[in-house]
């Protein structure tokens, strides 16, 4: 499905989110680097879809009446083989219905889980002065604790992409500390630049985040995305 | 001159003030047309006084209505209250003004809505006239080629700084404190509520004013974003431009929506968004000022950071210095050995530091090849020089002046000049930038240094001087700092 599509579909459902599965979706089709998801709605097609994909492999509820997943234990991690999946997809249920008895439930997405790396945030925000605006920044404590980011207006060339990555007061971690190889700031840049043409041509888009994004030595992928409509 | 739509507001044929004050005394912000005689504007055009309430102010007739000043006039500088601002207006259209400053308050700035409303009407009324207006709510213009000025005591000469600014005291603070530095503007707009004419109307000018070469703003708010930045863009592709924001708000409701707008208020994107565009952001208004100062210079020049210090002033005096440097990220290199040799032969004298910082001055006769000397050392990509002219010998208690100084002691205005000169010639003769640095109270009298008329004569040489090692150190680093993030865009220096 297009942009176009998802868009009108959540806006028909009355829904200025979109589901992470549409996320991905339409972030794939804009060349960002995603972990796509599939959606399950049955413990057999979770199984079919995690042979597909290849182990190990993450389930996360999908429901428009849950946000916070992790925190109610609707995200399953690290599954190694068919079995693993199904005690996680009881569990998720179990777990969904107990915390919002009355959530909507749409399904299950599966996806694959990708190994850890160094994890940076990608984001996109509408400020009220300049409106859009992309964000950059190292992910978990360096985000929330030291606000450690660099910000572009949109549209970013590759040179406001490469200032931004070495912007952030953390980027020695991003040349490698430790004995550790340098990561892959080109792919970090290429996912800066292809969120900032995403959001140019898409100006229903209000909010998008890529959190986290790992980073490797070679690649960057994003394992979780959100994104959110204009009112 | 230039061909930008703009270009005719800061050229008027004549001036009318309408609701005129009688009494000139009553303060200085508000004088227009006591600053515009002080000016001689005259010289160039028509300068008519309006107030129904005098037919005569000073001397000169004073005009009961706009309507009936004789034509043309161009600019209108309205001191009216904001009730008659309308009938103003209407009778503006029917002069056919080219453009309205209001100093006029009491609109949108209130918070009223009824007076925003009249705002935007009266805005929109000339608009459709093509009549453009500066404010309401501000000081308007000073465009010293054109005699005009907001304040007295602006210079009449004019020069390459341009300065926008939202707040009318600001924009007086900032022409009398730079020009206390030796600058000169080409032209200066104070634009209050920026109804009509705001930040990137005149940021596009300047990108295109051929007399301006440095562009200065203080900016509280911006109303459209995106052409502020489109303009600043512009403008900083080609010019120096120093901003100076006003107002840190945090976009409170935006954070609350999301994860990314939480972490950070609008004034991150604003500072992103100079950056982006190739344009320095100055903190405070001394930093703004001595941005200026080195967009104007040979401060601007300085592409390493190796530092040499020259000038006495006491062993702890250097080593605070050496501090202030370091702290920027600059380097106070040791010099190399041959040369600190060769220093011994000019200072025997012990007690002085021949090595970096070096605390001491030479006997006149040896003054010049000791500088060249350090100028040219290695690692050396800078020299700070605090220029010592000759003692003052105060006696005890006394305030060291002009007034008091002995016979045989040159004047400020000479030490100055003389000392403009030696760092003149040493940047000539080496190719090393050389920023001069001036002491503060006692000690700047002792070493003959006046701080004004040193700041200009330096100035005129095309040297900065900035008020203490800190500052010049700051100055060299956000110069450098700029100068890194520009790497990709035209080069302007």
């Amino acid at each position: 499905m297009n942009i176009e599509s998802i868009v009108a579909q959540a806006r028909a459902e009355g829904r200025s989110l979109l589901s992470e599965i549409e996320a991905k979706e339409v972030l794939h089709e804009a060349g960002v680097a995603v972990e796509r998801a599939v959606l399950a709605t049955t413990i057999e097609a979770a199984r079919t879809h995690a042979e597909q994909i290849g182990y190990p492999v993450v389930l996360k509820i999908v429901s428009p009446d849950i946000s916070h997943k992790s925190d109610i234990g609707g995200v399953k991690v690290g599954l190694e083989d068919a079995d693993a999946v199904t005690a996680a997809f009881d569990e998720i249920m179990r777990n969904a219905k107990a915390a919002v008895p009355d959530a909507n439930i749409t399904g299950i997405a599966v996806q694959h889980m990708a190994p850890q790396g160094t994890e940076i945030i990608v984001g996109m925000t509408t400020d009220p002065q300049f409106g859009p605006v992309v964000m950059f920044g190292l992910g978990g404590i360096m985000v929330e604790v030291m606000k450690d980011v660099s910000f572009r207006i949109v549209p970013v060339s590759e040179r406001d992409a490469a200032q931004m990555i070495d912007e952030i007061k953390g980027k020695a971690i991003l040349d490698g500390v430790r004995g550790q190889p340098p990561l892959d700031k080109a792919a970090i840049a290429k996912a800066i630049l292809a969120v900032s043409e995403f959001v140019e041509h898409n100006p229903d888009i209000q909010e998008l985040d890529l959190n986290p994004m790992m980073v490797y030595a070679e690649g960057a992928i994003a394992v979780d995305a959100r994104i959110a409509l204009s009112g | 001159m230039s061909e930008h739509p703009l270009d005719p507001i800061f050229h008027p044929r004549a001036v009318a003030v309408v609701g005129v004050r009688s009494n000139p005394n009553t303060g200085m912000m508000g004088s227009f047309y006591d600053s515009l005689l002080e000016a001689d504007f005259p010289a160039i055009g028509g300068l008519y006084p309006v107030n129904p309430k005098m037919d005569e102010l000073n001397g000169a007739r004073c005009y009961a209505s706009l309507l009936d000043t004789p034509d043309p006039v161009d600019h209108v500088i309205s001191q009216v209250p904001a009730k008659v601002v309308p009938e103003l207006v209407d009778q503006c259209i029917a002069k056919k003004i080219r453009s309205i400053h209001f100093f006029t308050a009491g609109f949108s700035e209130t918070g009223d809505e009824e007076m925003a409303g009249v705002e935007e009407a009266m805005i929109a009324k000339l608009r459709d006239a093509g009549i453009r207006a500066i404010g309401p709510n501000c000081m308007g213009l000073y465009v010293p080629a054109s005699r005009l000025a907001f304040m007295s005591g602006f210079p009449s000469e004019s020069g390459n700084v341009f300065l926008l600014s939202q707040s009318g005291a600001n924009a007086g603070e900032i022409v009398s404190g730079l020009v206390a530095r030796g600058v000169r503007f080409s032209k200066a707009i104070s634009y209050g509520n920026g109804a009509d004419l705001r930040a990137h109307d005149f940021l596009d000018y300047a990108a295109n004013d051929p007399e301006s070469e440095v562009v200065a703003a203080y900016i509280e708010g911006v109303q459209d974003g995106r052409a502020f930045f489109d303009a600043l863009k512009r403008c900083a592709a080609v010019k120096p431009v120093i901003i100076l924001k006003g107002g840190r708000t945090q976009s409170g409701s935006q954070a609350a929506h999301s994860h990314t707008g939480s972490l950070a208020g609008s004034i991150e994107v604003f500072d992103a968004a100079c950056r982006q565009a190739g344009a320095m952001r100055a903190e405070t208004m001394d930093e703004l000022h001595d941005l200026v100062v080195a967009a104007s210079t040979s401060t601007r020049l300085v592409t390493g950071r190796g530092v040499a210090l020259f000038g006495g002033g006491g062993g702890g005096f250097a080593v605070l210095s050496a501090d202030a440097i370091d702290r920027e990220g600059l380097k106070v290199p040791q010099m190399p050995t041959s040369a600190v040799a060769k220093m011994r032969e000019y200072i025997p004298v012990a007690g002085s530091s021949v090595n970096n910082p070096i605390d001491a001055f030479p006997p006149e006769e040896h003054l010049e090849d000791m500088l060249r000397l350090v100028a040219t050392a290695e690692g050396i990509d800078m020299v700070f020089m605090s220029p010592m002219t000759g003692w003052r010998r105060p006696p005890p208690g006394a305030k060291i002046s002009d007034a008091n100084k002995p016979a045989d002691e040159p004047t400020d205005a000479e030490n100055a000049t003389k000392a403009a000169q030696q760092m003149f010639d040493l940047q000539k003769d080496t190719d090393t930038p050389v920023v001069g640095v001036v002491r503060s109270g006692r000690m700047a009298r002792m070493m003959g240094q006046d701080q004004d008329a040193m700041s200009e004569a330096a100035y005129r040489k095309g040297i900065g001087i900035y008020p203490s090692v800190a500052r010049a150190a700051r100055t060299v680093a956000q110069m450098l700092e700029w100068k890194a993030y520009r790497k990709g865009l035209p080069d302007i220096f």
